[in-house]
């Protein structure tokens, strides 16, 4: 398990500078949640179709799963935790709203996902929001509520 | 009724606000101290012997703590999963039934550790010959499992009424089609999970993911040697959902992981990779559906008969799935003379299990495209063709019971209105123009889809729950429940049930379930849309009691610490029907094959809306799941290996593929259903999916499709074969 040569790297992680270590074989998401304890993005397919594990990059939405966290080095990567603070922030607001949450496991990565949406284009059509979501799934939703609530804020009668 | 307060409005969930901050821990985040990981070597082949198994290698490396083989299941019975299923799975075999059944498992400190010592146990096979169809199955040249006869998976499931023959004979029409369902697979987000402790003499805790924790308690105590009160399941934190995949135990989880444990000595997480999730549990039941079905001129269904064959895969239970299609197939539209017959057997493949809507989504895709065409023959509107035929209110449900309430019009008329239904758009059965230069055309479609509520009769075990009501040292209310909330929104549900019960704010109400060893009865679990229906009675009846205390004791104060119990037993002999009229307008793609759905009206029939978001997003949920059994979910075998067990491979609709979808709550409460009249939502909205699918695409390209999934090669092959038939109609 220790016979291969670990990295150390900087990174930015939800606004604290963190120095990790890791062995060249770690994902992004292996080190967020096994080594900084952030389990909020989760382990879903592990091939980056299904978006359990969505974080920002630079305020780009990737799948974590498949990145290696050695060649994040400097990058500044923003997990569900850091989208809050002492209050819910819009999206998460009209997830709840508009019943876009069930078994939630995917909760995470359309959250995070909608708010990397939302960074590039404020105010998103229902197809826009459509068309983004094309690197998450949601099994229980049939997505119907998580794009009500992508556009809820703006488009304040699709949340009701 | 007096103004319901908690009931019938929009609640937030109350764990929506872990969710959507990352905060709620889920059974795959779960550690415990020492733990271990394990991971299982799997048979390559479809079926085979193990000659001997070499575990030196992997049990000399570091960090490997146990390794399981056949033997270390000496002495154990082997599983059945119903009381009166055939005993047939070892939890390591020696002889594997399909590609993924377990050999051996090891327990190492880590997940990459114990999938690296998996790799150094050397499998000496003979391979056998396999059955891969339910064909080669019914010539019973091979015969797979002792306890198995004819390989059959349970009893040949069958009924009989009136002269079903005799009157076909006499009716102006008669339809007979042959219809097949696939395979479908759950994909849930959440790879499966199970953490057992096997505490060394006292007891084994189990964590994992499930729909019954005190059915799951009974079925791992008999398959690991225990006495059920020394077997302690707990429900995790959370749950990522699994509809229906877990409505029982499966062998390679949670037995399996109990061994490793016991062998261990330590606690085993247990954790399937995601193509280990698909194509090494369980998937949906394949059908092969023979329906006749005799009318007569004005439309009146004379006489029917079904004969089918469900693919039960290596350990599956196909029986049960039968009679959950019989209740419904017999029930559905009114006739005097009947007849079904339903064989199950066993293959070489995937176990069959449970999936949302178990048996009726099979049926529903057959009889519902059948009286389609029925409607298309006699020049009727398919809505008229269903009202004229369709149960009622008064008449019986297949065990004798009276139903009191189902709303067949209500869900036809207020589906038809939302849709703006006006009849097939192609009624002629010709083939839709095609529209230049897209080459696309439209068509609509409906179908009526009925499933049940709960559980009564169709398996060993009664129907029925206990939950018990409390006040709490700060005067808030406790509700104790032995029903798993796996994301479906139960505990949101009952709070709001015992909230309208005690005329309190549901902020007041808290809803818990502690694990087996504490909680209050409810064998049945989170399965078969019971628990709004069985469980929110037990806790609407606890509820009430305690109001009743409180109030002869003359404060809330005054009953601290008093315990009070709410129970909840069917009279009736049959589950609770369930019905919803579904519309939608469809897309074809002449080139490509490609179906979009546009348009997608479910009408269902919830007696009573407790949470609007809750009752709303179960069948928004549902219709996801239903699209894509009708237009691309399928597992694929090849010679008995799976091929598409991944993400990549099964196809599921994304955000983009699904239509706008209204989910139209129709209010006929039951009397004597859930409290305050409700029904079960989230499996009944499934199966009337996929035929209205069949139905617009029917009406769109003027061909019927007869095999699930609608894929694009499917359906060009239907367009061609119905332009050699003559009947293109280009627009320039």
């Amino acid at each position: 398990m220790t016979d291969v040569a670990l990295h150390s790297l900087e990174m930015t992680v939800n606004g604290e500078q963190q120095n990790v270590i890791c062995s060249p074989g770690e994902t992004l998401l292996d080190v967020l949640r096994d080594r900084l304890g952030l389990t909020g993005a989760k382990f879903g397919c592990g091939i980056g179709y299904c978006g359990a594990c969505t974080v920002l990059i630079d305020g780009e939405v990737a799948h974590a799963c498949c990145l290696l966290a050695a060649t994040l080095s400097a990058r500044n990567i923003t997990t569900v935790e850091g989208l809050a603070g002492d209050e819910l922030n819009e999206v998460q607001e009209s997830f709840l709203d508009c019943g876009a949450v069930q078994c939630g496991y995917c909760t995470p990565g359309f959250v995070v996902s909608i708010r990397g949406l939302r960074n590039s284009v404020p105010e998103p059509t229902e197809v826009q929001a459509r068309a983004f979501l094309n690197g998450n799934i949601c099994r229980c939703t049939g997505f119907a509520a998580i794009v009500r609530a992508a556009c809820a804020p703006i488009n304040p009668e699709l949340a009701e | 009724m007096t103004e319901l307060r908690a009931v019938g409005h929009p609640h937030r969930r109350v764990d929506g606000e872990d969710k959507v901050t990352g905060r709620a821990d889920y059974l795959s985040d779960m550690v415990l101290d020492s733990m271990l990981y394990g991971a299982a070597v799997r048979s390559p082949y479809p079926r085979a012997l193990v000659r001997s198994i070499d575990t030196t290698e992997a049990l000399a490396m570091d960090g490997v703590h146990a390794v399981v083989t056949p033997e270390s299941t000496e002495g154990l019975p082997s599983l059945r999963i119903f009381a009166d299923s055939p005993p047939v799975q070892r939890i390591i075999t020696a002889n594997p039934n399909f590609v993924g059944d377990v050999v051996a498992a090891v327990a190492a400190d880590t997940l990459e550790l114990a999938r690296k010592a998996v790799l150094r146990i050397d499998v000496d096979y003979e391979v056998l010959p396999p059955i891969l169809s339910v064909e080669h199955a019914a010539t019973g040249e091979i015969q797979l499992h002792d306890a198995a006869p004819e390989n059959r998976a349970g009893p040949v499931i069958a009924i009989e009424r009136g002269d079903p023959e005799a009157q076909l004979a006499t009716c102006d029409h008669v339809f007979r089609d042959s219809y097949t369902t696939q395979r479908q697979a759950a994909q849930t987000i959440e790879s499966l999970v199970c953490i057992c402790d096997w505490i060394d003499g006292p007891e084994l805790k189990v964590w994992t993911h499930l729909d019954s924790m005190f059915h799951f308690r009974d079925a791992l105590a008999e398959a690991v040697g225990l006495d059920p009160e020394r077997v302690i399941i707990q429900p995790p934190p959370n749950l990522g959902a699994t509809f229906g995949l877990k409505n029982s135990l499966i062998a390679g989880l949670e037995p399996l992981a109990a061994l490793l444990s016991r062998e261990a000595g330590r606690p085993v997480k247990l954790v399937l990779s995601p193509d280990e999730s698909m194509s090494a549990t369980v998937t949906r039941h394949p059908a092969t559906i023979e329906l006749v079905t005799g009318v007569n001129a004005d439309g009146k269904i004379v006489a029917r008969t079904a004969d089918l064959v469900l693919d039960s895969g290596a350990y599956g239970w196909g029986y049960v799935v039968a009679l959950s299609m019989l209740g419904k197939w017999a029930t559905l539209y009114r006739c005097d003379d009947i007849r079904f017959t339903a064989t199950s057997l066993y293959t070489n493949h995937v176990p069959g299990g449970a999936y949302r809507s178990v048996g009726t989504a099979q049926i529903h895709f057959a009889m519902e495209s059948q009286i389609d065409e029925v409607a298309r023959s006699l020049n009727l509107d398919p809505v008229e063709l269903h009202r004229q035929n369709l149960v009622r209110a008064g008449d019986r449900l297949s065990m004798g019971t009276e139903i009191r309430s189902l709303g067949v019009d209500e869900c036809l008329d207020q589906g038809a209105a939302a849709f703006g239904w006006e009849g097939p758009r192609h009624p002629d059965g010709a083939a839709a123009p095609i529209a230049r230069p897209l080459d696309v055309t439209r068509g609509v479609g409906m179908a009526v889809g009925m499933h049940h509520s709960g559980l009564t009769g169709l398996i060993p075990h009664p129907e029925g729950a206990t939950c018990t009501a409390e006040v709490t040292n700060d005067l808030n209310f406790l509700i104790r429940v032995g029903v798993v909330e796996k994301g479906q929104g139960s505990s949101t549900t009952l709070t709001l049930v015992a909230a309208e019960e005690l005329g309190v704010d549901p902020g007041r109400v808290a809803v818990l379930n502690t694990g087996t060893a504490t909680a209050p009865l409810d064998y049945n679990g989170a399965e078969a849309s019971r628990t709004t229906y069985i469980v929110g009675r037990a806790v609407a009846d606890a509820a009430r009691r305690l109001g009743e205390a409180i109030e002869k004791a003359g404060s809330v104060a005054a009953v601290v610490g008093e315990v009070v119990e709410g129970n909840f037993v069917p009279d009736d002999k049959d589950p609770l029907p369930v019905i919803g009229a579904h519309f939608c307008e469809v897309e074809v793609d002449h080139v490509t094959g490609v179906v979009r759905v546009l348009r997608y009206i479910a009408a269902q029939d919830v007696g009573r809306v407790i949470n609007v978001l809750g009752c709303r997003g179960q069948i928004e949920g549902g219709v996801h799941h239903g699209l894509g059994y009708a237009l691309c979910e399928e597992l694929l075998f090849d010679e008995g290996q799976p091929i598409n067990s991944n993400f990549m491979g099964y196809k599921v609709l994304m955000a983009a593929d699904m239509p706008e979808i209204e989910a139209v709550l129709v209010e006929v409460p039951d009397p004597d259903g859930g409290p305050y009249g409700a029904k079960g939502v989230g499996t009944p909205v499934i199966p009337a999916i996929a035929p209205a699918v069949a139905n617009a695409i029917r009406d769109a390209i003027g061909a019927r499709l007869h095999h699930l999934p609608m894929s694009p090669p499917k359906v060009l092959a239907a367009i061609v074969s119905n332009e050699q038939a003559g009947s293109p109609q280009l627009l320039g």
